[in-house]
This record gives structure tokens, C-alpha cells and sequence, in this order.
């Protein structure tokens, strides 16, 4: 297949994918548009995250990579190189964490203790290979009293006799042995009561560099190859 | 204050509007003269707003709205100067006018309670990159729809499907830079890059559009049914940015 048929066939794939999700999304809309009919009730739920995306992404892949083959290499074209490049790394990276990633949710107590085992939503202990707890939690609220205007944790990290102090908060996270530590909610065993607890996404993620760079390939990527002068390349119907 | 906010709306629209006739009527000097006064109460309009707010005005649609009106006007220049397509002046004029009028018609917020997960530094990036490249798929949505139902010369079809191009070569990597940011900050928010979150879903969708459009500007064997994909981008960009919050299904973006 020449280079012009190449993209054809790729232009095909591309608009394959785009309906398959379109058709998949526009289903909770239409589930919604529907509801207003009375005593009509409908919420379907799509799963994006199993084999079927995939397998779409699989294929999405492999296709970039023919499509580099096809083009032959001159600097100009650095833009086109590092876009479809990124995509493939963007997606391997994603891959990687759907083989071998791991993430699970738990509550950590606000009392000061250090746990290296933690428990998962399955039941099942976790060994994080160091200790980590909450020793205080701040919140402060706008004026309605009501909405969260900033939270944050101290937390304690445990390493052998060595105790470290970090701060836990959205938009920040913490890094130890591979885990990264997002801080998602907090909880009170009653109303009124203190905060006790604090709830904690717990994520290994062995693809998040290369999905990084894959990101970082793709927007440089499609700046350049856009803001690139063309050199009147763009084939032209006879 | 929010009667102040109708008015300089409500003028800056008529404004764009009356700007946009003289560009089609090529009375140049008139043309850029309006488009520089409804430039000026709209960058009016986005600093009070930023004021309100005490922070950029990106709190509801009406802000948003505000501020992409002010976006067509800074695309049009890079057009004009940069790509040397000056023609394009009443496509951006028209666009910036139905968004000002668009924001006439919404509720201006008074308070911005921005919560924990919104202050981050990817915020002004993510949606100042979406901003630009949404204002550029709307005048090119305009140039394809003029170029379906127009009848003139071959040559001004070619020069038509030339601007449609050069903006959308514009606009996507910002559409992709919006979205990828977006990926890096939901990957620091809440632990993956991508969520499957409908509007996530469907930014993706837009981008994949546009990509296939430019991908068929290059092909001559496709380049037919680029049009095609230029009205199912932008339907699926207002799918993305209207229709989702419309339909109340925000999801993990219930907050723009």
C-alpha cells in the first residue's frame, strides 16, 4: 500500500473509532433526553475500561506506527515524527499501568499512628513496604460554610527508624517505593464530630513516565508539524 | 453591577455584529474601527469579570462565553498578519458576535467558590488552549458552511477551503494541548490520566474529527468528504462544551 493509500485507510479506522465512541457516548445523552418521558427510566451503564478499548487502542497503535514507516524522514517533518510517536508512548504508557498497575482506595486514621499494611476495598492487606499516617487534617470553608475552599494532611511516612513529614493535598500528592498517594476525601464517624479520617487513592503506576512523554511528544509534536510552513506538499486531485 | 454587565455585553455584540456587515460589504475602515470598539468593551467586560472573580473569569458559561468572544478577535489578528489571510475578518466578527449574544442571554455568577481540586496550575492552561481552539472550530465551521452553499468561482472555493484549513492547522494544537493538559492534571487530581468521563469522552471524539479532517485535506482522494467532518467536529465540540452541562451529565466536570 502506497503512502496516499496508507492514509486513506487510516482516515477509514479513525472515522470507524470516532463512531463506535461517538455512538457509545451519545447513549447516557439519549438515556438522559429520554427521561424527562414520565415514569420512564433508563441509565445504562458503558464500561471504556475493559479488553473492547483495548483492543480499539491496539489497533489505533499500530496504526501510527505504519504510519511513520510510511513517511520518509526529513527534519521538517520532526512535528509529524514526534505526534504519532507520542501516541503510541501515550497508550503504551496507559498499557502498562492496565497490565501491571495496581490502585486501591483506604481510610487512614487522623491519630498519629504509622501503618505499612494496608487494607484494600477487597479485604485483602497490602504491604506498602513503609509506613504512612495522618497525624493532623486542616479545612477551611468559604463563607456559606458549606464548600471546601482547602484541606489538607500532615502526614507521617515511616521508613525503617527514619520518620519523614509531607503535606497531602489535591493537587498534591506523595511519592514513596513506587506508590503515589492522592488525598480524595475526608470522613467523620458521626455528624457534628471531628474529622477522623481521611480517604486515600493508593496508585503504582509503572507506565505514568512514558505516558508523560508521550503527552509531552504529542503537544510539541502537533505544534510544530501545525505552525511548520508548508512547502506546498498537500497532494492535489488531477 | 449586573446591569453594567448586560450593557457592555449587549453593545459589544451589536458591535461585533455591525463590524462583521462592514467587512462583508468591504468598507474596510469603518469595519476595523467597530472591531477594535467591541474588542475593547469585551476585554472590558473579561477584566471586570477577573476582578469579580479575583482570579481569571472562568467560572461559568456566561465567563466563558465572554472570554472566547475575546479569543476570535486575538485568532483573527495571527490570521491576518500571520497566515495573511485577511478575508477571514467577517467569519471571526460574527462568531465573536453570536457568542457575545449567547452570553447576554445567561445569568452572570456572583461569587466563584473555587473548590480544592480547581486550583492547580494546569487550570489556566487546559482552558485558556481549549478557548483559543474552540473560537478557531467555529469560524471554520462558518467558512465550510459558506463554502457548501455558495456558487462563486472555483478559485474562491480553493481560497475558502484554504482558510478552513489554515485555521483548523491552528486550532489543533490547541485542542490537543487543552486535552493532554487536562490528562496531566487529572492524573495529579485524581489518579488517572483518562476517567471515561462523558465529557472527556467526547472531547476526545472532537479531536479525533478534526484530526481526520486535516488528515483528508492532504489526501486528494478524500479531501471531498473533509466538509463532512467539519460540521461533525463542531457538532461534537458543542456537544462537549454546551450539550453535556445542558443535559446535566457533567460527571467528574460538573464544575465548568
Amino acid at each position: 500500500m502506497n503512502k496516499s493509500g496508507f492514509m486513506r485507510f487510516s482516515i477509514i479506522a479513525m472515522s470507524l473509532i470516532a463512531a463506535v465512541f461517538a455512538a457509545l457516548s451519545f447513549i447516557p445523552l439519549l438515556a438522559s433526553l429520554l427521561s424527562v418521558i414520565p415514569g420512564f427510566s433508563w441509565q445504562p451503564e458503558i464500561d471504556f475500561t475493559g479488553w473492547f478499548t483495548v483492543v480499539i487502542f491496539f489497533i489505533f497503535s499500530i496504526i501510527q506506527i505504519f504510519c511513520v514507516f510510511t513517511e520518509k524522514f526529513t527534519v521538517r517533518k520532526i512535528g509529524f515524527y514526534l505526534l504519532h510517536i507520542g501516541l503510541v508512548m501515550f497508550l503504551l504508557g496507559n498499557f502498562m499501568y492496565y497490565v501491571k498497575g495496581d490502585s486501591f482506595y483506604a481510610y487512614i486514621p487522623i491519630d498519629g499512628n504509622t501503618y505499612s499494611h494496608i487494607q484494600r476495598e477487597n479485604g485483602e492487606f497490602i504491604n506498602l513496604g513503609f509506613g504512612i499516617g495522618a497525624e493532623n487534617f486542616t479545612v477551611e470553608k468559604y463563607s456559606d460554610g458549606v464548600t471546601d475552599k482547602w484541606y489538607e494532611a500532615d502526614m507521617i511516612i515511616s521508613s525503617g527508624n527514619q520518620r519523614e513529614k509531607d503535606i497531602l493535598a489535591a493537587n498534591h500528592t506523595i511519592k514513596k517505593n513506587g506508590w503515589k498517594l492522592y488525598l480524595m476525601n475526608y470522613t467523620v464517624s458521626s455528624p457534628g464530630s471531628e474529622i477522623d479520617s481521611i480517604a486515600v487513592l493508593f496508585k503504582h503506576d509503572p507506565g505514568e513516565y512514558t505516558a508523560v512523554a508521550g503527552i509531552i511528544f504529542i503537544i510539541s509534536g502537533s505544534f510544530i508539524a501545525c505552525f511548520t510552513k508548508e512547502r506546498g506538499k498537500t497532494e492535489v486531485k488531477k | 453591577m449586573d446591569i453594567t454587565l448586560k450593557i457592555l455585553t449587549a453593545v459589544s455584540a451589536i458591535t461585533y455584529f455591525i463590524s462583521a456587515l462592514f467587512h462583508i460589504l468591504n468598507k474596510k475602515t469603518p469595519a476595523y474601527v467597530l472591531n477594535g470598539v467591541a474588542f475593547l468593551f469585551n476585554i472590558s467586560l473579561v477584566g471586570i469579570n477577573w476582578v469579580t472573580n479575583g482570579y481569571v473569569p472562568f467560572i461559568s458559561m456566561y465567563q466563558v462565553l465572554t472570554f472566547v468572544s475575546a479569543c476570535f478577535t486575538l485568532s483573527y489578528l495571527y490570521m491576518h498578519f500571520v497566515n495573511k489571510d485577511p478575508w477571514t475578518a467577517k467569519y471571526f466578527m460574527l462568531c465573536a458576535g453570536v457568542a457575545m449574544t449567547g452570553a447576554f442571554f445567561m445569568t452572570t455568577p456572583e461569587e466563584w467558590l473555587r473548590v480544592p481540586a480547581l486550583q492547580s496550575v494546569w487550570f489556566i492552561p487546559h482552558v485558556l488552549c481549549y478557548m483559543l481552539s474552540y473560537s478557531l472550530s467555529a469560524a471554520s465551521f462558518v467558512i465550510c458552511l459558506t463554502r457548501l452553499i455558495s456558487k462563486s468561482k472555483r478559485e474562491d472555493h480553493s481560497v475558502l477551503d484554504k482558510g478552513i484549513y489554515d485555521m483548523v492547522r491552528l486550532s489543533f494544537p490547541f485542542m490537543t494541548a487543552g486535552m493532554l493538559i487536562g490528562a496531566i492534571w487529572a492524573n495529579e487530581i485524581w489518579g488517572h490520566f483518562w476517567s471515561w468521563d462523558i465529557k472527556e469522552n467526547w472531547a476526545f471524539i472532537t479531536w479525533l474529527l478534526y484530526a481526520i479532517f486535516l488528515h483528508c485535506y492532504r489526501n486528494a482522494k478524500a479531501r471531498k468528504y473533509m466538509y463532512v467532518f467539519i460540521i461533525l467536529g463542531f457538532a461534537a465540540l458543542i456537544i462537549t462544551l454546551v450539550g453535556i452541562n445542558l443535559f446535566g451529565m457533567g460527571g467528574v466536570h460538573s464544575y465548568s
